[in-house]
């Protein structure tokens, strides 16, 4: 068998060897045994499911939240020419769903949603199909502990037997112990059959530093930029922000910078990921709507202008940085008061006591909240037996959510080794001290950062990408000599 | 207010004589599909507002309505605003400077405009990518009902793809030749092919000094530019039509999606009362059916659903009144319905 994954690595994936987790992952569900597989950020997690599918006959069902996700799954498997993978969710039409159904049977992958595996129809026709893997990506959605808390995950259980409990995986890159727990519990396995593939969620790369800002935060941030010359993120908690300040750098610091964020239409975020990919943007003022499933490999900072609302959440992007494995710096900038905006998310992520009510009295209509906090308001509805209850568990998440917060708070003032007080909530044990580990262990910033820099591939300074070219000079260059 | 573009757009909507209302502006962004309001649109030309910010809220408007009455360019009348000779002055000194939607004046491409670009640009990805014989690129669009809708197209042409690439190279220049230089400038800038990556709207506003809202605009009148030559051009254009077509399907022909039912069974020949028993509605919501129809569609033989004697009786009425009104028609005319008269007063009113 050792063989077989081998082969498999090399010739399918073209990758000389496994990465840490990896292989232990993927023997142990070609072993048919039930698997939490939790690796760092970019550390191939997809590999993990990916791989065994070939050597086993039948079908890889993987369950992943998000739709672009999905897509750029698939993408990358067609780009690797398997064509054998396809995306069912709500995106895809009626026709192309009658056209997957019609031909279930010969797809490897299949990519798909919580919500379309409650679709009954849906459902039917993958009972159809001999499922050997069954997959859940980001499976931390299914915990209450976890960032990004999902009621649909909840159905997985049921949705799990019903198709004949196939082997599970279960990914996360992020999970403290209790989350892990929960999602074995959830997902029906049984923790004393369950292998659990855990690595650090440390990445030894990434440097750490924290800066406590006295009303400077901007000319902090300017100062560093002026000395980064990597690719590299700036994540915000506002569109607007993100944008205010991808136009002064380009206008004001002539840099190649450009924000990313939900308000953009769907082909200028495919461009702004292409132009960072190919170094034609050095920078990318973000939102958390970048970077999941995008992979550039040498991002060189992430700064966070704003305080992220837990360490899951700081970790997966922090984790974008450095995928090469070489030198990395993590930024979070912290101006006394900036917890206040992610305890209006909180707030406001959650339902009040009157759209409770109103969902509880059936009242749909006098509700103004979007369907996202109805569902969550059903949710809590369904799992809990008075409306007195459902506002105790709301409180009872709230109060998680306030204990993420607060860690990050205490992770900006602690005096103590920046990572070690991140791998600690995680569980780990404390790690020696590593050379240049965080600012609380005595970095050198100057030092840093030139060696930094020297990991840089130059921006591609091609002036087509600045200035307007001529219909006639794009059409030329679209088609290989075709139109002479 | 120096750089708020859509404060000043929305000031474009109000008149120095006739009141506009907050819900007027309102339903036209949210593209509010009534007889009445198609009827508004068409009258104060607003086709460019039809459904453009959808997710606005009423309190949202009413701050900017606050704002342009705080600097006295509108003033409370009745149940609405007029504008005021300063407003008028700001606003015409704005859009002087600054860029005004002016290509749209139909509702025809309203729901395909969209779907068409980006079909465009995965068609232009495609047969870029194809003309290089490279299959190894992330296509620019994900969405997959248009990746769908690109291996239909290379099924059903059943030509060899070297020949549709052919094809598809050609029309792309007849299209580009025959648009406004700049307008072809600007579409060609944003195409993603083998090894380009086109630009996003925020990097060509900043090279034209626009604003994000107004290239917005500025960009819609390019495309009903383009559907405008494709839809004139079917012979030079097959394959550009042959995608329009399927769009257009796609988003119902322009209608709703419950007028486009009623659309499809007139066009097999169904009478208005058989239509209203088959879908179980009323048949006055069949009739404005036919309005939203004859509206949308600029070709509509919406003449066939008149009485000869009432639609003459009509023209008498507006010809001795123009402000003939249905109250004045409904006591003259017997059999008169709502829906008559206002086929007649579009008929008139586009034919002015």
């Amino acid at each position: 068998m050792n063989t077989q994954i081998m082969d498999v690595l090399h010739q399918k994936f073209a990758y000389p060897s496994f990465r840490i987790g990896q292989k232990e992952a993927i023997e142990s569900v070609l072993d048919k045994k039930d698997t939490l597989v939790m690796l760092p950020t970019g550390s191939g997690k997809s590999l993990c499911y990916q791989l065994p599918a070939y050597l086993m006959d039948g079908v890889t069902l993987i369950v992943s939240p998000l739709l672009s996700l999905m897509q750029d799954q698939v993408e990358q498997l067609h780009l690797k020419g398997e064509k054998r993978a396809v995306a069912l969710n709500s995106l895809t039409s009626f026709s192309e769903r009658k056209r997957i159904f019609k031909q279930i049977n010969q797809y490897k992958f299949i990519y798909t949603s919580p919500e379309m595996l409650q679709n009954h129809e849906v459902l039917k026709v993958l009972k159809k199909v001999p499922i050997q893997l069954f997959v859940v990506d980001e499976a931390h959605c299914i915990s209450h502990w976890g960032t990004d808390f999902r009621p649909d995950y909840l159905a997985l259980a049921s949705i799990r037997e019903k198709l004949g409990a196939p082997t599970t995986m279960a990914l996360t890159a992020t999970a403290t112990k209790q989350v892990r727990d929960e999602i074995i519990h959830f997902l029906g396995l049984e923790i004393k059959h369950t292998n659990q593939i855990i690595q650090s969620v440390d990445r030894e790369e990434i440097k750490f530093i924290v800066e406590i800002c006295e009303g400077n935060k901007n000319k902090i941030l300017i100062q560093y930029l002026k000395k980064m010359t990597g690719p590299g993120i700036i994540y915000f908690t506002s569109k607007k922000i993100a944008d205010d300040w991808a136009n002064g750098l380009r206008n004001e610091y002539g840099l190649k910078a450009s924000s990313y964020h939900s308000d953009l239409e769907a082909d200028d975020k495919i461009k702004i990921q292409q132009q960072f990919l190919n170094n034609r943007l050095q920078i990318i003022c973000a939102t958390s709507a970048f970077g999941m499933g995008f992979n550039k490999e040498d991002i060189r900072f992430i700064v966070h202008y704003h305080l992220p609302s837990s360490p899951e959440m700081y970790l997966q992007e922090v984790g974008r940085a450095s995928r090469d494995g070489k030198l990395g710096l993590a930024i979070l900038l912290y101006q006394p008061g900036d917890e206040y905006i992610q305890q209006r998310f909180i707030e406001s992520s959650l339902p009040t006591k009157e759209i409770m009510t109103a969902v509880y009295k059936r009242q749909y209509n006098q509700l103004s909240a979007p369907d996202s906090m109805i569902k969550l308001a059903n949710y809590f509805k369904d799992t809990t037996n008075s409306l007195n209850d459902a506002l105790e568990a709301i409180e009872k998440r709230k109060k998680i959510k306030y204990q993420q917060l607060s860690f990050m708070l205490q992770y900006v003032y602690q005096t103590g080794c920046k990572r070690n007080n991140l791998l600690n909530y995680f569980g780990e044990n404390k790690r020696n001290p590593l050379n240049e580990c965080c600012s609380s262990c005595g970095l050198n910033q100057e030092h840093i950062i030139n060696k930094l820099n020297k990991e840089v591939q130059p921006c591609n300074q091609e002036e087509t990408m600045e200035k307007i070219l001529p219909w006639q000079e794009i059409y030329k260059s679209l088609y290989n000599n075709l139109q002479d | 207010m120096s750089d708020n573009y859509f404060h000043y757009y929305i000031l474009s909507y109000f008149d120095l004589k006739k009141v506009v209302t907050l819900s007027q502006i309102l339903h036209v962004l949210h593209g509010k599909r009534t007889p009445s309001m198609f009827y508004l649109i068409e009258i104060k030309n607003w086709h460019h507002g039809f459904s453009y910010a959808p997710q606005i809220t009423r309190d949202q408007l009413l701050k900017i309505i606050q704002s342009l009455l705080k600097q006295g360019f509108l003033i409370d009348k009745e149940k609405g605003y007029l504008l005021t000779n300063k407003g008028q002055k700001h606003c015409d000194d704005y859009f002087k400077q600054h860029y005004y939607p002016q290509k749209i004046d139909n509702f025809t491409y309203a729901n395909v405009k969209t779907p068409f670009w980006n079909s465009y640009q995965l068609l232009t990805q495609v047969f870029s990518e194809l003309s290089y014989e490279n299959n190894q690129y992330i296509p620019i669009v994900k969405h997959p009902s248009h990746q769908e809708n690109v291996r239909q197209l290379f099924q059903q042409f059943r030509l060899n793809k070297k020949q549709l690439l052919n094809v598809w190279v050609k029309e792309q220049l007849f299209l580009l030749k025959q648009m406004d230089k700049e307008f072809a400038d600007v579409f060609a800038n944003q195409l993603t092919g083998h090894e380009l990556i086109g630009k996003t709207r925020t990097q060509l506003s900043e090279n034209y000094e626009m604003m994000a809202l107004e290239f917005d605009f500025y960009f819609k009148d390019i495309l009903e530019e383009v559907l405008q030559i494709v839809q004139a051009n079917k012979k030079n254009l097959s394959l550009n039509n042959k995608v329009l077509e399927v769009l257009h399907q796609e988003t119902h022909c322009g209608l709703s999606a419950s007028t486009f039912e009623t659309y499809e069974l007139l066009k097999k020949g169904w009478n208005l009362t058989e239509i209203a028993k088959q879908r179980a509605i009323k048949e006055n919501t069949v009739r404005e059916h036919i309005l939203e129809m004859a509206f949308v569609f600029e070709s509509f033989p919406y003449k066939t659903f008149i009485p000869s004697n009432i639609y003459d009786k009509l023209h008498q009425g507006f010809d001795k009144i123009d402000t003939f009104t249905y109250q004045e028609a409904k006591s003259d005319i017997e059999q008169l319905e709502f829906m008559h008269y206002r086929l007649v007063e579009l008929e008139r009113m586009r034919l002015k």
